[in-house]
């Protein structure tokens, strides 16, 4: 069998499980309606808040309101398309004791969940549509002119989003060894809060913190994409950020998979 | 080359033990606490290519332990084990190719796929060619009647049509080796017998190897020549069903059909045969066939009351089964 013929098959294996999950997704619609109410208030509280915060200026940290609210708007709208639910996956998986029957696949653990993940990202985009329409007609947030910063959108968003599922899957990792996350997630979603920027653009924060908060996973999901289609950031930054992006998967994909090699090793599956 | 190869196994879990209350929780997040328990301990056991093998033992003693770590999910603690000349745990996915699994209460198929798309999609990871796929799907729809589930999403199915349909699953790709975890579990008779058919007829035809796993004894018999004991995590027993179905099997029972309303007194016995109940006009006897004959203990009771009737009744593996765990074989 020559090289390309199989990894044809590797990929048409792989994207199966990822086209399941898009089924799955749908079959599932009534979060869509409630994360559409739930983006739409956020969208009316933070553009009050915005408004208020440049009442008596026209810049600040360098951005106009038009681009701020533009940034905040579209954080809003996109929230979390581009998320990985892997690490509540493998967390309930193996508290219920049914990640055995995943592991008796002849398949790549991890990678079966990365495509399973990026599938769905095209159903968070096609799905944010709706509040991203409501975003700019309702809240007059714009869009870019140049078709450059679509491109950096495009593939610092699927690129942010192999990061993140990287980083969540180490997260899951640590179930392996006290079966339950609940605790950590907490602990995670307080520091997304704050390092993904999809409450504030990175720029608000002091110099510090937007070094140490741009290097975070979240950062480089959220902020990076959005920013370039937000205006905040040039199109002409691209190489930079897809280079910061691919070192942040390197790095992470190979500690991932050195953690899970290891977590494998003390599964303790519930219920005999 | 053994299909499987087992060599001083042993699997020892480290369970937290936690006092009662909150106190207990609140405790435990400082001091926490650890017991060792040895699930499996120090097995040996090998496998010929296309044996049928029943391996029983009672609740927690092991037996689901070893079959993890046959698969490859759960790493030893210790020992030696070989499945197919490779190391289940280490070559997890290449050991994954070449077996086939059943947990009786889970199962690996897709909750919201009809099971016609579930079984392509376990096709298309076993790289299975669609026409052989096809040929198989259409044999394995008739043998375990599959034809009317081919559309049902598996959330809708009942317990004994997950059951058949996880069974087609599991053998599809034709795994050289199979692990059955309690496969027959709250299933009716007759599913049950559909499904032991359908084993007994894949390994006649493929020659798989299966190590089965099962509280039902009926399974055992049917299926298997030879059988693995577990209790307490130590191998008992290891060795041919026919064995222990002679060395424990020489009490026979016979039961009496009397005329009269019961015993007046008492009933004059040969030695090594005693009365295990009465009631009314039914008498039940155990007796030890080295020590008298059914033909002594039939004149002896029908020289001191009426018979109706009586029959004589062969000894069941559930009975042998509960002596060896009472100690039998120590």
């Amino acid at each position: 069998m020559t090289q390309s013929l199989k990894f044809m098959r590797f990929l048409s294996i792989y994207t199966s499980f990822g086209l399941l999950e898009i089924q799955r997704i749908f079959q599932y619609n009534a979060w869509f309606w409630v994360e559409l109410g739930r983006g739409i208030i956020a969208m009316i509280i933070m553009t009050a808040f915005w408004k208020a915060i440049y009442a008596d200026q026209t810049q600040l940290a360098g951005l106009t309101l038009t681009t701020t609210l533009s940034y905040v708007i579209l954080a809003r709208a996109l929230n979390a398309a581009n998320a990985s639910s892997v690490y509540w996956w493998i967390a309930q998986h193996i508290s219920k004791g049914e990640l055995e029957l995943q592991l008796l696949r002849p398949l790549d653990f991890q990678l079966l969940h990365l495509f399973r993940d990026a599938m769905s990202w095209f159903v968070g985009l096609l799905r944010s549509l709706p509040a991203l329409l409501v975003g700019f007609i309702v809240f007059s947030a714009q869009l870019p002119t140049d078709f450059m910063a679509y491109m950096a959108f495009f593939i610092t968003f699927f690129l942010g989003g192999i990061v993140m599922f990287f980083f969540e899957f180490m997260l899951g990792c640590i179930a392996f060894y006290t079966t339950e996350v609940w605790g950590l997630s907490v602990l995670r979603e307080g520091i997304a809060l704050f390092f993904s920027g999809a409450y504030i653009p990175l720029n608000f924060l002091p110099e510090t913190f937007r070094v140490i908060a741009s290097a975070t996973p979240f950062a480089q999901a959220t902020y990076v994409p959005i920013s370039f289609l937000a205006g905040v950031q040039n199109p002409a930054n691209l190489g930079n950020a897809i280079l910061s992006q691919l070192i942040s998967i390197l790095v992470i994909a190979i500690l991932s998979r050195w953690i899970f090699s290891k977590a494998v090793q003390v599964l303790t599956v519930q219920g005999g | 080359m053994p299909a499987i190869e087992v060599l001083n196994l042993e699997k020892v879990f480290s369970i937290p033990q936690r006092d009662p209350g909150l106190a207990g929780a609140f405790k435990g997040l400082f001091q926490p606490r650890y017991t060792k328990k040895v699930a499996v301990d120090k097995i040996s056991f090998s496998l010929e290519a296309g044996e049928v093998v029943g391996y029983i033992g009672v609740n927690g003693a092991g037996k689901s332990t070893t079959i993890k770590m046959l698969t490859g999910i759960l790493s030893p603690s210790s020992g030696h084990v070989r499945v197919l000349g490779r190391d289940p745990h280490k070559e997890r996915v290449a050991n994954a190719r070449d077996i086939g699994v059943v947990f009786g209460q889970r199962t690996q198929l897709w909750w919201d796929l009809a099971l016609r798309e579930s079984l392509w999609l376990v096709a298309k990871i076993y790289e299975i060619p669609k026409v052989k796929f096809v040929a198989l799907l259409e044999e394995f729809a008739h043998v375990l009647e599959l034809e009317e589930l081919l559309s049902k999403p598996i959330r809708t199915m009942s317990l004994g049509q997950k059951m058949r349909s996880e069974l087609a699953a599991t053998l599809i790709h034709s795994p050289r080796v199979v692990y059955l975890d309690e496969p027959t579990i709250g299933l009716d008779v007759l599913v049950k017998e559909r499904i032991r058919g359908f084993l007994k007829t894949q390994n006649k035809q493929n020659g798989t190897t299966v190590l089965l796993t099962t509280h039902d004894l009926g399974d055992i018999e049917e299926l298997c020549s030879r059988v693995l004991i577990i209790d307490s995590g130590k191998l008992i027993y290891d060795g041919a069903l026919e064995t222990i179905k002679q060395r424990f099997g020489t009490h026979r029972t016979m039961k009496f059909e009397l005329a009269g309303a019961g015993l007046a007194s008492p009933l004059h016995l040969p030695d090594g045969a005693e009365i295990t109940s009465q009631e009314g006009s039914s008498l039940e006897l155990r007796f030890d066939r080295v020590r008298c004959s059914a033909s002594q203990i039939a004149s002896s009771v029908m020289s001191q009351l009426e018979v109706l009737d009586f029959s004589i009744g062969e000894p069941d593996l559930t009975s042998i089964i509960k002596q060896i765990y009472a100690g039998g074989l120590s």
